[in-house]
């Protein structure tokens, strides 16, 4: 069953400067326990997609489209509405964790109040509730935490108790932003072992916003590559890796540092830079970067199309699309 | 002489807010380390968040308090130095950082910030050999003489770096300590940064001191690398060394942590006992500062501190088991 | 599009953007214009007494345009008489208070640590004396000339800015671009002049804008009190202060000049609010 279902979603920015658009036409499908990476540059219109869907633009932000949460349309909803949905429907988990934390509350108190604005409770239930969510998200010496302030945590536990924050109502759909871009590689290792691990107990679905491809293989089962606001490919993750066919994937995959690249030659990277916010070009925007445009691309924007069960928008992709 | 850089036993300590005087507390960021670089090399600094690898970098062009130990720098001690001697020091030791566009002033033109070294260290140049000088650094690394005269906030991260880069180069220094520089990047430009990187030392004979907490990266470019934890050395070898016997149990540790990118693929699961956190560098543990989270940590490790031991030639490790836990010196344990 | 736009340029488009503060601006400059060329034009002198309309409320037909006061002045020469002199005073007070405090605040900002807490204790101090207390004493004991009630009301004024000005410049000395500079060879009066004080300008043009009805207003109360400009020079505060006291037989004589100061205020709080978005935009 498809649980978020989002239809030519486009999201736009009123600034002072003229109208900036951030997303184009996406379409994205997330079933019920499955998890979707989103991947790509920053500024690739990532976050936006994610916050349009949960109702949680920024105030000069407009969103055109449909998205559907369990069979009910998200856009336009009024903010009451949204904020009963949230919590036991989508939990949100920012990309910058202290700041998603209020920073004069007790960790116990704003876990506690997480789960009260969703459900009667009372406070001592809550608490209790709080402590075991903090236990499952493998914060140690959880009692103690409850009677601590953000600023206290180290890196790695502040973004266990966001996650846990978000867990509390048990949501049906976690969107994660970046989770793991602020912290350590080994402890990265660690939140990315407890999504797998929350995926698997607790069977909530999950979107992962992140530019780390690494973290993209050990945990989701389907794979988005946006650039430039749009939904380049589509995939699922095996596939995506052994066969990537737009070159944009390609060569994000090829980028990524190993251990055991030659270190004699040069780094594989993507020429150019990224487009900046807003440009609107005439055919595909990845075009300036692409080894493979031909003259087409420049003059006639690819569409998103199926190839079996991967979607992709190029030309002349990088291997078959689809038919393999 | 070759040698530009040499660190003997640095210690890097930070006063605590509070304490007066003499009760004053200190938080050690950099605990005993040792090295020393010659042109055209780099040595890779590699650790937490924390464990000291910026305040490394900074002690070296004395930004940062010195509380022992001595670092030469061209054959000029740092150590000690007056804060004109320290500003004369940096004509040949510049440094790139981390935050590409907030190291860039905002109210400055990119040109203005390309010549900022130059106006202090060269000030009788006339304007149009300015202009050409900056045109050339602008060039280097990979930008259009145009660019000069835009603000920094008109350029995309990579792009920025490369101006932090043209700064940093455009005295010739000898040293360029290079502080996270492809951190804040995407992955589709880090490599572009890192290629400039390579392509400068080589024109320029440049040595670097590269930090980075990802070993996948600092791979490329390093000659040798340090890994450091908790402001101390726990182990640091010629690279390939280090890639290919790895004798800490936290360099093991910090290798599988690197992302794998294919699915099904290495795994990038841990043993589980490199759980943990750093403990807290205002109490550091009396033995091993990596016990807490060592999955081969025995109770002599929370004794007594593991001194820094040459392994092999050049290859030096600061752990009590390395024979132990690899089994003498085996080749790389997942090879 | 290659057009290359600082960050001045930027905020300047974006202030002429806020209708509010573009027409804050436009109101305060056509004043400042009445009240350095408009007396001339009108047939009566600020001090000159019409002995044949003591009193009359606003009438065209007559020629004093806002009216006379009970001596028979034309009210609208002497308001804007007054609303020159007010101006004057608070935007000298300003540069004043922005000249001391923003050096002080700098350097206190930059140097951190002893130098710091020395220089901010000395403003704690000053701080906590009464200010206005302060201001009457000194008016009181030497003579009441305007430049020292500027003087006074200048020495109060660069206590905030000091504050705000030391708070940014700690916050920019900790921004990687100083460091940077730092390490690049830069020495303090680099670092201080070319790096911290630009890009705290913003914030110091901010709350320049927002103290200067703070100084009017000072200024008024003061002159209101008796304590300020005497008679027969007009401020608003001392044309406010004559007003009041007809207040119930002649209303226009106190609601001319006090509609000058609070469109004079108002247009101020405008334009420092328009700054304050237009320099210091969320996103970025
Ligand atoms: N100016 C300072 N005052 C007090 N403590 C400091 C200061 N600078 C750094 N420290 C402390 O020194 C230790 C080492 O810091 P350092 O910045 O060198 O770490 P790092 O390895 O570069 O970490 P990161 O990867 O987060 O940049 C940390 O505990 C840090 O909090
Ligand atoms: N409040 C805003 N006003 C204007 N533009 C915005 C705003 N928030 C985001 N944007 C722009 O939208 C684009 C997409 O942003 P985002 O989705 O956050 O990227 P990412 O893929 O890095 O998460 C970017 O170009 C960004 O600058
Ligand atoms: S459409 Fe053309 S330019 Fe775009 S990615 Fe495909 S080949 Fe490259
Ligand atoms: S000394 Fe002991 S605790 Fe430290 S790294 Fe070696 S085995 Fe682990
Ligand atoms: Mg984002
Ligand atoms: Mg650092």
């Amino acid at each position: 069953m498809t649980l978020l279902e989002i239809r030519n979603l486009s999201v736009r920015f009123v600034t002072p400067s003229g109208v900036v658009p951030a997303v184009n036409d996406v379409d994205l499908d997330i079933g019920d326990g499955q998890c979707v990476a989103i991947v790509g540059e920053s500024g690739s219109g990532k976050t936006q997609t994610l916050l349009a869907s949960a109702g949680l633009l920024a105030a000069n932000g407009l969103a055109s489209g449909s998205v559907r949460f369990a069979g009910a349309e998200i856009l336009g909803l009024p903010e009451r509405q949204l904020e009963r949905l949230r919590g036991p429907g989508i939990g949100y988990v920012f990309q910058d964790a202290l700041g998603s934390l209020t920073p004069h509350l007790r960790i116990g108190d704003q876990l506690a109040e997480s789960l009260q604005a969703h459900r009667e409770v009372d406070r001592a239930t809550a608490l209790v509730e709080a402590r075991r969510m903090l236990e499952q998200v493998h914060v140690p010496d959880a009692a103690a935490r409850l009677g601590q302030y953000p600023h206290e945590l180290s890196g790695g536990t502040r973004q266990r108790v966001a996650i846990a924050a978000a867990l509390m109502p048990q949501p049906r759909l976690l969107i994660a932003d970046e989770p793991t871009t602020a912290l350590d590689v080994t402890v990265q290792a660690q939140v990315v072992d407890l999504f797998r691990e929350l995926r698997t107990e607790l069977g909530m679905a999950l979107a992962l916003v992140t530019h780390d491809l690494g973290i993209v293989a050990g945990l989701a089962e389907r794979v988005v590559v946006m650039y430039a606001g749009s939904i380049v490919e589509e995939a699922d993750t095996s596939r995506l890796f052994r066969s990537p066919a737009h070159p944009y994937t390609a060569g994000l995959i090829e980028a990524l540092p190993r251990l055991d690249d030659d270190t004699d030659a040069p780094m594989r990277t993507i020429a150019g830079v990224p487009p900046p916010p807003g440009m609107v070009s005439a055919g595909c925007p990845f075009a300036p970067r692409c080894a493979r445009r031909s003259e087409r691309c420049s003059v006639d924007s690819p569409v998103l199309a199926a190839h079996g069960s991967a979607k992709l928008a190029c030309h002349h992709p990088a291997t078959r699309g689809g038919t393999a | 002489m070759n040698r530009v850089v040499d660190v003997q036993q640095l210690n890097v300590r930070f006063p605590l807010d509070g304490g007066r005087w003499l009760s004053r507390r200190w938080l050690t960021a950099v605990d005993g380390v040792s090295f020393a670089l010659s042109r055209g090399e780099t040595l890779g600094v590699v650790g937490e968040s924390g464990c000291g690898k910026s305040s490394l970098g900074r002690a070296l062009l004395g930004l940062v308090p010195i509380h022992s130990g001595t670092i030469l720098l061209n054959g000029a001690r740092v150590d000690g130095a007056s804060p004109a001697s320290l500003r004369r020091l940096r004509r040949n030791a510049q440094m790139v950082f981390q935050d590409p566009s907030g190291s860039l002033d905002p109210r400055m033109t990119v040109g203005q910030s390309v010549a900022e070294p130059l106006e202090i260290f060269e000030p009788g140049l006339g304007s149009s050999e300015v202009r050409s000088r900056i045109a050339t650094a602008l060039e280097q690394v990979g930008l259009a003489p145009e660019h000069a005269d835009r603000y920094p906030h008109e350029f995309s991260g990579g792009q920025c770096q490369r101006i932090g880069i043209a700064r940093a180069v455009i005295l010739r220094p000898t040293v360029v300590v290079c502080d996270e520089p492809v951190s804040a990047l995407d992955v589709s430009v880090q490599g572009q940064v890192m290629n400039l990187l390579a392509r400068l030392r080589a024109e320029l004979g440049l040595a670097y001191v590269f930090i980075s907490h990802n070993l996948a990266v600092v791979r490329h470019l390093s000659s040798s690398v340090l890994v450091m934890y908790l402001g101390r050395t726990m182990e640091h070898a010629p690279r390939d060394e280090l890639y290919d016997r790895p004798l800490h149990p936290y360099t093991r540790a910090l290798l599988d942590a690197v992302p794998a990118p294919e699915p099904g693929g290495k795994s990038r699961r841990l043993p589980a006992s490199i759980g943990g956190e750093l403990p807290s560098p205002l109490s550091p543990p009396a033995g091993c500062v990596f016990a807490s989270r060592c999955p081969h940590a025995q109770d002599r490790c929370k004794e007594a501190r593991p001194a820094l031991e040459e392994a092999r030639p050049g290859h030096r490790v600061a752990c009590h088991r390395w024979r132990e836990w690899t089994g003498g010196l085996a080749p790389r344990p997942d090879a | 599009m290659n057009r290359s736009r600082g960050l001045w340029a930027d905020a300047g488009r974006r202030l002429a953007a806020n209708r509010a503060a573009v027409a804050s601006l436009v109101i305060l400059a056509l004043l400042c214009v009445l009240a350095a060329v408009g007396p001339a034009f009108s047939a009566y002198a600020p001090d000159e007494l019409d002995w044949e309309m003591m009193g009359v409320p606003p009438e065209l037909g007559s020629g004093h345009w806002l009216g006379t006061d009970r001596l028979g002045r034309d009210l609208f020469v002497r308001t804007l008489h007054g609303a020159r002199v007010s101006l004057a005073i608070a935007l000298l007070a300003t540069l004043v208070s922005l000249l001391i405090g923003v050096t002080w605040g700098a350097v206190a900002g930059y140097a951190g640590g002893r130098a710091d807490a020395l220089l901010m204790r000395f403003v704690d101090v000053l701080y906590a004396l009464p200010h206005i207390f302060f201001v009457i004493v000194l008016t009181v004991v030497f003579d009441r000339s305007p430049m020292l009630l500027f003087i006074a009301i200048g020495a109060v004024g660069w206590l905030t800015m000091a504050r705000v000005v030391r708070g940014q410049a700690m916050a920019l000395m900790q921004r990687e671009f100083v460091e940077a500079a730092i390490a690049s060879g830069a020495g303090p009066s680099r670092i201080i002049f070319r790096h911290v004080v630009p890009n705290l300008l913003g914030t110091v043009i901010i709350y320049a804008t927002l103290m200067i009805p703070q100084m009017i207003l000072i200024e008024s109360f003061l002159s209101f009190l008796g304590i300020g400009i005497q008679e027969p020079l007009a401020s608003l505060g001392n044309l406010i202060a004559d007003g009041a006291a007809e207040m119930e037989t002649a209303p226009w004589i106190l609601l001319v000049p006090a509609t000058c100061l609070v469109i004079i205020v108002f247009c101020f709080n405008f334009l420092g609010d328009g700054l304050r978005d237009a320099l210091d935009p969320r996103e970025r």
